[in-house]
């Protein structure tokens, strides 16, 4: 009956086979990201049919970079985009738990055994752990030693481990300049700005502001110390009424008096801007600078240069709250009333060309609540490469300062996840017992790829670690010699929210997964051509 | 006077007929043809002196075909740094070949203002097979110009404005804002926004997104959006008619003027001056789209013309008639015996979904018309002086430069001038294929229009559509978008159709 119902051009895949093409599907992805987990994984370079080069060794960037057309291993690689949504890190782990939990799981359906057994003990499996994980978490003093930690183990899975050292303290300490007491942490008040120039390891933190932008007049001035810096949204732009106002006019004379007046209106506007600069600056050598988020037309910056303001239109407007946050002062909308307690303050401001793009560095600010990282890198590609990589490390950062704990990395907490459930299925009766072992099992091929990656072999390095557990140690591997060591010493490090996040997404999706019975591609393809 | 534009391009057919246009701009920059027409309005001077195109192509991934995104980035594969120290693996895609065209294009690069032109009687390229625009696009676009969307790949666009819709995610927002922006601080006094949008598949879930999240960030400027859209071989009705009601219930929250272009519905005669060689070829659809786009843009390039605020005024005879029609004579005689007859039958109606016939359009809305010309020797105000159109405004400039490429269908019915012959018909009869590019320019006639009843039409059909669908497809709620809110839309567009009559 139900067959009739669903439109006859349908493709319909039925029970075994349906269950059958998702896990071949999950492993087939699994199969494609393997070699990128850890540190030692490989990078890999794609080259696409124009030349274009992306280099990335980031699981969800990858799997952007694919066109998925299977149902589930899109339905894969959004869980990886998730992951990556929330803590930035993780999402080959995802990919690789996914695909390992179908394939665990598939021992078993092939033995007669129904999905909905499997899948009980994957949900009690999840909730045993998501219990048990913030009992195993080590509560950490978050201080910067530690965070600096941290940033490094997630960059120098994405970048070489010299300038992982580098970066790492980099985006801690940005990190650190934004936080401010009793408030949560906004990344977005990092900003990071992209040069073309020299090579990546000349990177750095820039406590203030760089825009993309300069001055767009050739008079004025290229650097200004001692700045106060006015930041408004104001439209110092002739005729550009934002409510629909036409002109109404009878004669060329009429018209002619309509402009000239609204010219005198924008002039005025300026004016004001200028009577502060001459009211706070008064011959004392300080500068002035305007940033304004609206526009400003040729007039209205040639006005302002005479007066040897530094003016900057269209800035970011996310910019405008970084600029009050790192110089001080209010941003303004209009320019009635304007009185010095508005103004920020910057050391010095100044411009600076590079080919066809211009940035206007502001530092040397007083208590900076905003800074920028200033990335820089010899071509297009790795300033993406690298930027994906800041990106990702300031999340790590960001992430464990809200935890407040960490837990061991290196495969440590995977391993001791395994243990955990051996002995939580011995209270597990019926069938589900099964499921919680395989989910055990499941989460050991993080351990094993690592291993795998290193060149070591997989079994040995996964017995000796199980072993170590068994005595009571927590153990991860050693990536240069393959043996045991402890994380916590070495200080190997993985993200709270990033384990927690992923066991209850992965289970979630594999569940879901093992659960369908049916694939219906519904209607034609609306896409052939 | 606000004179700067800024181009947006949603979607694959967008930048189809967005690389027509740019070709058409590209022509008549510096030409002697435009020499009453501001470059100013379009371009802006780079610090490097180098003029580009403010313009924001959005696209899906791969859509730029043989042109690699990053102009000048042709690195050697074996020199790049790839400052990992660890293994490494290498993939390459097939590599896409530029067409004959584009290497030539980018051989006379070096040399200021040449007009290319290629040997009498050879094609570019074989048109049939085009699959990118970037195959026949001389325009040099900055690199921040171009914006890719992940999770759709070219000639896979998103199904329906919801797929659309999940495309633009935050970051990439952003992205495409702070592009924007970049264009916009190069504008001494920005008019406003021109948009083209592919209105038949999900691209306008992303013009949902896309100008939404511009106008919170750039509220002044009114806008244009042009709808853009194409016969498919395998069309599924009610998504497309879905994705264009979409896109005009946006036009109507966003308060842009809509002017809903599609070729859904031509065939090989639909032009008969010319072979339409093939309708499912978005290399052919889009060169007339953009014919249409050209002369509508037209009174805001003009020197002294129009602000984009003062066009999207003229066009609405009414604050709530946000959507206009678009009819061509194209190509058009130079010189015509008889005055100007807007009910002649040589008009073809760009806006199908308005009703197909010019005539039909209610004189009293003359006032808002907007009629422009190339080439042509009328309309003079004196031929209008005694009738009813003495109202529209009328923008004349020289003749329309047909630039290289452009699909070879003016075959024998034009000569060189751009005149049209008398016996056209049977010329194009005697040789339909394989003919050399004889013609440079025409002349064009276009008239832009509101219709009440046109829009009225137009209006409860978008309306219906919604209304449907809010039942169909979204029965009670649906990720992103609830019913309640389809219903809510579909009110939207039903006032607008109560408002047209």
């Amino acid at each position: 009956m139900s067959v009739q119902l669903i439109n006859p051009g349908a493709e319909v895949t039925r029970r075994g086979l349906a269950l059958h093409t998702t896990i071949s599907a999950a492993k087939g992805l699994q199969d494609v990201l393997r070699s990128n987990l850890g540190p030692k994984g490989t990078i890999k370079m794609l080259v696409s049919g124009a030349g274009d080069i992306k280099i990335t060794k980031d699981g969800n960037v990858l799997l952007n970079e694919m066109q998925i057309q299977n149902p589930t291993a899109s339905m894969i690689a959004r869980t990886a985009t998730a992951q990556d949504d929330v803590c930035g890190d993780g999402t080959t782990s995802t990919v690789l738990i996914i695909g390992e939990l179908l394939k665990q799981a598939e021992r078993y359906l092939v033995e007669g055994l129904h999905p909905r057994s499997v899948t009980d003990g994957f949900d009690l499996a999840r909730e045993e752990l998501s219990r048990w994980i913030d009992e195993t978490a080590l509560e950490r003093k978050i201080d910067r030693e530690l965070l600096v930690e941290i940033a490094r183990c997630s960059l120098a899975t994405k970048v070489v481990s010299d300038f992982a050292t580098v970066l790492s303290e980099i985006v801690t300490d940005a990190v650190l300049t934004i936080q401010r007491e009793g408030q949560p942490l906004d990344l977005h008040m990092v900003e990071i700005m992209a040069m073309e120039h020299r090579t990546s390891k000349e990177s750095r933190l820039v406590k203030g502001l760089v825009l993309d932008h300069g001055g767009r007049h050739p008079d004025m001035p290229k650097k200004v110390t001692d700045a106060f810096i006015l930041t408004c949204n104001v439209g110092l732009e002739y005729e550009k009424s934002e409510v629909q106002a036409g002109f109404f006019y009878s004669n060329a004379e009429q018209r002619e008096k309509l402009l000239e007046a609204e010219r005198q209106a924008v002039d005025d506007k300026v004016n004001k801007i200028i009577a502060l600069k001459k009211q706070v600056c008064d011959d004392s050598g300080k500068g002035f600078v305007v940033m304004n988020q609206k526009g400003i037309d040729p007039n209205s910056l040639d006005l302002l240069a005479r007066e040897g303001i530094l003016a900057l239109r269209r800035a970011k407007r996310r910019n405008m709250e970084r600029l009050t946050l790192a110089c001080g002062g209010v941003a303004v909308n209009s320019v009635d009333h304007l009185t010095p307690d508005v103004l920020g303050f910057a050391g010095v401001v100044y411009e600076q060309v590079l080919g066809d793009d211009k940035f206007t560095f502001v530092e040397e600010v007083e208590n900076p609540y905003s800074c920028t990282i200033m990335l820089k890198g010899p071509n297009r590609h790795t300033i993406v490469q690298v930027r994906d990589a800041i990106r990702d490390g300031l999340r790590a950062v960001k992430n464990t300062i809200e935890d407040g704990r960490v837990l061991p990395g290196a495969g440590a907490f995977e391993v001791s996840a395994w243990k955990h459930l051996q002995e939580y299925s011995k209270t597990v009766s019926g069938k589900a017992k099964i499921g919680v072992l395989a989910y055990g099992d499941a989460l050991l091929v993080i351990p094993k790829t690592l291993a795998q990656n290193c060149g070591f072999d997989q079994q040995d390095a996964i017995i000796k670690l199980q072993e170590e557990h068994i005595k009571g140690n927590v153990v991860g591997l050693d990536l240069a010699s393959g043996e045991p060591m402890d994380p916590v010493a070495t200080a190997v490090f993985d993200g709270y929210t990033v384990k927690k996040q992923l066991i209850g997404l992965s289970s979630v999706i594999a569940t879901q997964l093992l659960l369908v019975d049916e694939i219906l591609r519904a209607g034609r393809d609306v896409n052939k051509q | 006077m606000g004179r700067d534009l800024i181009v947006v391009q949603i979607g694959s057919l967008a930048n189809f007929v967005g690389a027509h246009y740019w070709n058409f701009q590209n022509e008549l920059f510096g030409s002697a043809f435009g020499g009453d027409l501001s470059p100013e309005s379009l371009y802006s001077e780079s610090l490097g002196g180098s003029y580009r195109p403010r313009a924001l192509l959005i696209d899906s991934k791969g859509s730029l075909g043989s042109r690699p995104q990053y102009h000048g980035s042709h690195q050697h594969v074996e020199r790049v740094d790839l400052s990992w120290g660890g293994a490494s693996s290498i993939h390459v895609q097939e590599r896409i070949e530029p067409t004959e065209f584009m290497k030539s294009v980018e051989e006379e690069a070096g040399v200021e203002g040449t007009n290319l032109r290629l040997p009498e009687g050879e094609l570019p390229f074989s048109e049939e097979f085009l699959a990118y625009w970037t195959d026949y696009c001389k325009e040099v676009f900055s690199d921040r110009s171009y914006l890719q969307l992940d999770g759709t790949f070219h000639g896979r666009p998103p199904a329906l404005f919801t797929n659309g819709q999940e495309l633009v995610t935050a970051e990439r927002e952003d992205d495409i804002v702070d592009a924007f922006r970049w264009q916009a601080e190069q504008c001494d006094n920005l008019s406003g926004v021109m948009t083209l949008c592919e209105s038949d598949t999900g691209y306008t879930g992303v013009a949902d997104s896309v100008l939404t999240a511009l106008k919170d960030e750039f509220p002044g400027p009114p806008g244009v959006t042009f709808g853009c859209g194409q016969r498919r071989r395998s069309p599924s009705k009610l998504q497309s008619g879905l994705n264009d009601a979409w896109l005009a219930a946006v036009c109507a929250r966003l308060d842009q003027h809509l002017i809903p272009f599609s070729a859904t519905q031509w065939d090989a005669n639909t032009f008969q001056h010319f072979n339409l060689v093939d309708v499912f070829n978005p290399y052919y659809s889009s060169s007339t789209l953009a014919v249409g786009v050209e002369m509508a843009s037209l009174p805001l390039r003009k020197k002294e013309q129009m602000s984009l605020l003062e066009l999207v005024d003229r066009l609405r005879t009414r604050p709530s008639w946000k959507v206009s029609r678009a009819d061509l004579i194209f190509p058009m005689r130079l010189q015509q015996d008889s005055p100007l007859d807007l009910a002649s039958p040589a008009f073809r109606s760009l806006t199908p979904s308005l009703g197909s016939d010019l005539s039909a359009v209610d004189s009293r809305s003359y006032q808002s018309t907007v009629i422009c010309s190339r080439g042509v020797a009328f309309p003079s105000n004196e031929d209008f002086a005694e009738s009813e159109c003495s109202e529209a405004s009328i923008i004349k400039s020289s003749v329309l430069p047909i630039p290289v490429p452009f699909p070879h269908r003016f075959s024998a019915a034009v000569d060189r001038d751009g005149n049209f012959l008398d016996n056209a018909a049977s010329a194009l009869r005697m040789k339909a294929k394989g003919k050399d590019f004889e013609c440079e320019s025409c002349g064009v006639l276009s008239v832009l229009s509101a219709d009440a009843k046109g829009g009225h039409q137009a209006a409860s059909n978008w309306s219906r559509e919604l209304r449907m669908a809010s039942k169909k497809i979204f029965p009670s709620s649906s990720a992103g978008i609830d019913h309640a809110y389809m219903l809510e839309t579909s009110e939207l567009l039903s006032d607008m159709a109560t408002d047209f009559e």
